[in-house]
């Protein structure tokens, strides 16, 4: 209990000569001498004033910023899907899978290297978007040699992909697509997938 | 050990590497709500609604917080607002690691690694709250903003 307190007071109870026998507070601030509750009672008050000044400070500041991110808007997973994919264009499962056939695919895989090992799409690449520029080079000369790179994740509103995408244009690479919830509809439509590499 | 942990140097410590972080992580989700707002659909807790508001508010409470820490106004309120907070955040993250979703994505991940890095944030969330309560309980207000004004002008 002393080391809630902080200092050295004896727990316990102590008598003063002529004093009745009291119990001292373990939990006694020993230099401000407030008990632990109006510690606590302190730092609450305190605690609900500096989230009013931070509530009262972003509402303040999002008033005077043009452009930000409005008060309410729909998280519906339609309008997550088509958020992501502004500015992109998507591809069809059918198109891609065409597309393979044809060997013009160069599949872009944005999940992580551990979903990536325990299944891909044939001849896919591991690229989690925080790694796309160290790949840009390669996808670049690919698309340049008539491939058309096709980025995808798993999930319907799952973001990774389209932020994939969106960093290799930005980087130069020209017709990047996006295969929504890819990993999954290819899969489940019983189209062929490999496992492990990288 | 008891010596260590109420150590008013490691009270100092955890304070300002505690209002430091919340400084830096409240700057970077300002300068980006969208990305911040996206990254809370991804927890799949809370409902459409609460979300923007969420995004836009709370990066100004965490600026405010790490200023108080950093500064040393209202330690015992800054502190114990750092660990509700904190505590909200891993229970959100314990619920995630529960349902088997990778926050980073927001998508159930039958890998590991996307539990692993959900593992990772709650460790790293429990370390920051157990300095927040040390803070809590030990910092004696050592280089407190309010302590100097006050000696400046006596």
């Amino acid at each position: 209990m002393a080391l809630l307190a902080g200092g050295d007071l004896k727990e316990g109870w102590m008598r003063q000569p002529g004093e009745k026998t009291r119990k001292v507070s373990p939990m006694k601030d020993p230099e401000t001498g407030l008990s632990m509750r109006d510690r606590l009672k302190r730092a609450l008050i305190q605690a609900l004033c500096l989230l009013a000044l931070g509530l009262a400070l972003g509402a303040s500041s999002h008033e005077i910023r043009a452009g930000s991110l409005p008060w309410i808007a729909s998280w519906s997973k339609e309008e997550v899907v088509a958020r992501h994919l502004e500015g992109l264009e998507e591809i069809s499962l059918q198109e891609a899978w065409e597309t393979q056939q044809a060997g013009k695919a160069l599949f872009l895989d944005a999940r992580d290297p551990g979903s990536f090992q325990a299944g891909h799409l044939p001849g896919a690449l591991s690229v989690p978007p925080s790694e796309a520029e160290g790949f840009s080079e390669e996808i670049r000369g690919l698309a340049q040699a008539g491939m058309i790179p096709i980025a995808y994740c798993d999930g319907v509103d799952c973001p990774l992909s389209a932020e994939l995408a969106r960093r290799l244009q930005e980087m130069g690479v020209e017709g990047v697509r996006v295969l929504v919830n890819g990993w999954s509809r290819w899969r489940d439509s019983g189209y062929p997938v490999e496992d492990g590499g990288s | 050990m008891i010596r260590i942990v109420s150590s008013q140097w490691l009270s100092l410590l955890f304070r300002m590497a505690l209002g430091g972080i919340f400084l830096y992580a409240g700057v970077v989700k300002s300068q980006d709500p969208a990305g911040f707002a996206q990254a809370i659909y991804n927890y799949r807790i809370l409902p459409g609604w609460a979300i923007n508001p969420l995004a836009i508010l709370l990066p100004w409470v965490e600026m405010v917080l790490g200023a108080a820490l950093v500064l040393g106004i209202w330690i015992p309120g800054a502190s114990l607002l750092a660990s509700g907070l904190l505590g909200i955040f891993a229970l959100a993250l314990c619920i995630n690691l529960a349902r088997g979703l990778d926050i980073d994505c927001g998508c159930f991940s039958t890998a590991s690694s996307g539990a692993g890095s959900t593992t990772w944030y709650f460790l790293r969330d429990i370390l920051l709250m157990a300095m927040a309560i040390e803070v809590f309980f030990f910092d004696r207000q050592w280089v407190p903003l309010v302590g100097l004004l006050a000696r400046r002008r006596n």
